[in-house]
């Protein structure tokens, strides 16, 4: 191959990283920061539940505080921080452009997180709207959305200015999720918080609004570093390209009606409801697509598993997404709703998505981007083990967990001559080994902070000598390029 | 009431709007017509395809390590 080209390729590559080095390092260093704070909240909510005399006498620790506290400085502080220095990365990368707006993205930043803290203390001094996922404060919200629009106009003129060519599929699920976000918080914000509708009206347009975060936020940029991340590190082009858009496309247009399936069994138009089941078992197909192509593109190359912490991580992310994807699925038809809703099994699926999926593929990404905007190695493989086993383990734990004892719960609360106490207590083993597991994944994350000052403190040049943090050197080692 | 009503209906129609100019303009404009080399547009000379890039230092710095 010309050398010529070689060279103008990785000095553009070159250039597009160190660009991105303050705006993207921002975000993802903040998000790490509110994952460890997130975390911390999550023990104290789930320890609780089992145990309700723990930090009993603080009103700010109070249950209803501390998990929705932990909810939205997870939702909006650690994924959302993720997700956009991620978003903003890729598609930096895949419109072989730099990015320009640093002034307007360190500002961003900082209002991000300014947001985010305000949003926090004021739910943890009483001031939530009890709207879930829509907690924070009205005077929180201000914050995020002037920050959010920083965001959406660099990922425009990112895309303005973008290489001629095709616009690889990671691109589209990037820049619909960074028109989206906005769209659906700005709505979902006036219409509750700053001019509430009528309350029969709020239920659905908060389930609209939570479901689609989910759906229309984080499973695009979680599926967008997939896309990019997979067949980038094993250097194979992903199976189908042809299933891939039908995957996006799908997403785009069904997805949104899918929050409904939150109110089955709740005073609603029963139509509202069924188009709501009928979309939520649609899925199906976006879901398929992107199991089979990323299953079909990993195929023969498994051992990379071995290797590249990376990749680990993101298949991780990618099984998990296909597992909590048909879950959620199964758990909009009625007559599965009806044992669940309400019980500890929504909150494992939850958690397998949110974590399972999202976060495991957001450390995989963080793990490849870090290393390239600051042209540094990660400083130890054993703490990247120490972030891996915990989490994975622990997100493992939880779910089974929660799944077995929620289903439990849920058929014993449709006996109706089950004593209420007894269920309650009966779930206590479960709620017990959520602890645990969130011990196990607190573990993790602060192997992961740890491991991110380090690299940052000490910036150990990447050398052919030091080699890369890899969990094992592959044995035709890097040598063989 | 009916002023959230229309403000979500419009909501809806813009955000239904962008999906579908979005998806004529990319149908129009040739994104669909061939797949299989739209998946290598991640790929270039310096990581081409077939050369994994994690265990691959090299790329970190200006000049390639043989």
């Amino acid at each position: 191959m010309n050398p010529e080209h070689i060279a103008r390729s990785r000095s553009e590559r070159l250039a597009i990283d160190r660009a991105a080095r303050w705006p993207v390092g921002v975000f993802i260093g903040s998000s790490i920061f509110w994952l460890l704070a997130g975390s911390l909240l999550a023990l104290v909510a789930s320890i609780k539940l089992h145990d309700p005399e723990f930090i009993a006498d603080n009103p700010w620790f109070t249950f209803g505080r501390a998990r929705s506290a932990h909810l939205n400085a997870m939702a909006y502080g650690w994924l959302s921080s993720a997700g956009i220095g991620i978003g903003l990365w890729l598609l930096s990368r895949l419109c072989r452009v730099p990015i320009e707006d640093h002034r307007s993205l360190t500002l961003s930043a900082v209002f991000w997180n300014f947001g985010n803290l305000v949003g926090v203390w004021g739910i943890m001094r009483g001031d939530s709207t009890s709207i879930e996922w829509l907690e924070y404060p009205a005077y929180a919200a201000p914050f995020l959305l002037a920050s959010f629009a920083f965001v959406t106009l660099a990922a425009f003129n990112l895309v303005r200015r973008r290489a001629p060519g095709h616009i690889y599929i990671s691109q589209w699920y990037v820049m619909a999720g960074f028109i989206w976000l906005p769209m659906l918080y700005f709505t979902a914000h006036g219409l509750l918080v700053l001019a509430p509708v009528q309350a029969p009206a709020q239920p659905p347009i908060n389930w609209w609004y939570a479901h689609n975060a989910l759906g229309l936020w984080f499973t695009p940029i979680g599926l967008a570093a997939a896309y990019y991340l997979i067949p980038k590190i094993i250097g194979k082009p992903i199976h189908s390209y042809y299933l891939s858009a039908i995957g996006f496309w799908s997403l785009a247009f069904f997805y949104a009606w899918n929050g409904m399936h939150h109110l089955i069994g709740g005073p609603f138009p029963a139509f509202m409801v069924t188009a709501s089941v009928v979309a939520s078992v649609m899925m199906f197909i976006p879901v398929i697509t992107v199991a089979i192509n990323h299953h079909m593109t990993m195929k023969g190359h498994f051992r990379y598993l071995i290797h590249s912490p990376t990749l680990r991580f993101v298949v991780f992310g990618a099984m998990s997404y296909t597992l909590v994807s048909i879950q959620g699925s199964t758990m909009a038809i009625r007559v599965v709703n009806e044992i669940t809703h309400f019980t500890h099994y929504t909150v494992g699926h939850a958690h397998l998505g949110v974590y399972g999926f999202a976060s495991m593929v957001f450390f995989g990404a963080i793990y490849y981007i870090m290393p390239r905007l600051l042209a540094t190695e990660w400083p130890s493989r054993w703490l990247i083990r120490l972030h891996f086993w915990p989490c994975a383990i622990g997100i493992a734990i939880y779910f089974i967990g929660l799944s077995v004892g929620g289903w439990l719960q849920g058929l014993a609360l449709n006996r109706t001559d089950a004593p209420f106490m007894e269920i309650m207590e009966a779930t206590i083993p479960y709620l017990k080994s959520r602890s645990i597991a969130g011990i196990l994944m607190t573990i993790g994350h602060l192997a992961f902070g740890v491991s991110f000052i380090w690299m940052i403190l000490r910036r150990r040049a990447a050398t052919s000598e030091t080699g890369p943090t890899l969990f094992s050197l592959p044995p035709q080692s890097a040598d063989s390029t | 009431m009916l002023t959230a009503a229309i403000f979500v209906l419009i909501v809806m129609l813009i955000l239904s709007a962008i999906t579908v100019i979005a998806f004529s303009w990319a149908a129009g404009s040739g994104q669909f017509e061939d797949p299989a080399d739209g998946a290598r547009v991640i790929f270039d000379d310096d990581e081409p395809e077939g050369e994994p890039t994690d265990p691959n230092l090299s790329q970190f710095s200006e000049t390639k390590r043989k």
